[in-house]
């Protein structure tokens, strides 16, 4: 299959949201978001996070190593949301779902690196961010949302044993109600 | 030796892995009469599911053979002990896995490969002259596809075929069906899904390849 191409950009959170609005999924719609870590390179080993000549690496090795049509939607580190394969074409991340999600990397090894703290915790927050948006703008449910390791055809332990998926779930809906709130207060005044 | 790219329908699957069987020679080489065997492999549980010490029988004799393996193997007449371990050549989220090859008589071990993928099985097939050649069958938990390389146990890996399954080995022939990426859910769902193509190789002429031991690659 002809490689798909990336768009190797990078965004805050709400460079990031103003982006997805401006996307159409008409070709292919993910039904659900598939969370990875990349285990490889860990944060230790991208002390500065992620650059644009990181990306073209990634897509060396995804396009010629490994011989895959695409790679993951999203690579996310402690400053910045880096879209990858475009978000609207499915990609190759885990091989139950490619075809029905969207897959996002969140730079780490969480099997042994800190996702409460320091820099585990601004790409986790980062990470909720993006998820956040994604939900709202393809109109997704949160609690649909899996990780890697759940894929019955996936024999590595991604995202990591620090990833706690209902915590993620719960951190994606609160944000999703602090931003779209509405006119209407959540609890009645008293 | 050229490769043969066939068309084959899905009804014909069934079939290839039985001719493919039909005179082959029983796996795995004889070794010296005498020389010390191991057996009884076990790898203990790790606390982080991973990695696991890789001990041995040898002679009624436990012995530790690896701190750390994933998954072993008995060859050569139970005198050679391939296992896998996590030092691999990186891969997708960092899922390759090396392979190394322990000597039961003498107690050397040396690293014969470092893989982009996960190594699920390897077999041992002897070739005219005495030669021998490991097949070495994986899978990455990206796509699902599995890959097949042959490594030459004395210099390392002479060859792969990503996206590749294997049909068997016979008279000294690689067979293996290659598959397109929208193949592998199918594949993995029990579908019967025919090759895009079938490739034989000779195990002697990949044995003279040049031989690759990858450094440890992050992307």
């Amino acid at each position: 299959m002809a490689w798909k191409g990336i768009v190797a950009k990078s965004f805050d959170a709400q460079g990031f949201d103003q982006y997805c609005h401006t996307l159409q999924w008409t070709a292919w719609r993910p039904s659900f978001i598939v969370l990875h870590n990349t285990a490889a390179p860990s944060l230790a080993q991208r002390p500065d996070g992620l650059t644009a000549e990181h990306l073209r690496n990634l897509e060396r090795f995804y396009r010629d190593t490994q011989g895959w049509s695409a790679g993951p939607h999203l690579f996310i580190d402690d400053h910045r949301i880096w879209v990858f394969t475009p978000l609207t074409v499915s990609g190759v991340h885990s091989p139950s779902w490619n075809k029905v999600a969207l897959g996002v990397e969140m730079l780490g090894d969480y099997e042994h690196e800190a996702f409460d703290s320091g820099r585990g915790a601004k790409v986790r927050d980062n990470t909720v961010r993006a998820l956040a948006t994604l939900t709202a703008v393809l109109g997704l449910d949160p609690q649909a949302m899996r990780l890697h390791r759940e894929d019955p055809l996936t024999t590595h332990a991604c995202p990591g044993k620090r990833v706690r998926k209902l915590e993620i779930i719960q951190a994606v809906q609160d944000l999703l109600v602090a931003r779209h709130a509405g006119e209407h207060p959540i609890k009645p005044v008293p | 030796m050229p490769i043969l790219r066939l068309r084959l329908h899905a009804a014909w699957l069934a079939l290839l892995p039985l001719a493919v069987q039909a005179g082959d020679p029983a796996a795995g080489c004889a070794a010296a009469p005498g020389a010390p065997r191991a057996a009884a492999l076990r790898i203990a549980p790790s606390p982080d599911r991973a990695a696991g010490t890789l001990q041995a029988t040898v002679e009624g004799t436990p012995r530790l053979i690896a701190a750390q393996a994933l998954r072993a193997w008995l060859l050569h007449d139970a005198t050679r002990i391939a296992y896998s371990a996590r030092d691999g050549a990186g891969g997708f989220e960092g899922e390759g896995q090396s392979l190394w090859l322990y000597e039961v008589p003498g107690g050397r071990r040396r690293k014969v490969m470092a893989a982009y993928f996960a190594i699920d099985r390897v077999t041992e097939h002897c070739l005219p002259g005495g030669q021998t050649a490991l097949v070495v069958e994986m899978h990455d938990s990206g796509l699902g596809a599995t890959h097949v390389a042959v490594v030459d146990p004395l210099r390392g890996e002479v060859f792969l075929q990503r996206q590749a399954r294997l049909l068997g080995v016979a008279r000294g022939r690689l067979m293996l069906a290659l598959q397109h990426e929208d193949d592998w859910l199918a594949l993995a769902q029990g579908q019967p899904v025919a090759p895009r193509g079938v490739v034989l190789r000779e195990l002697r002429q990949l044995l003279r390849r040049p031989a690759t031991i990858r450094a440890p690659l992050a992307p």
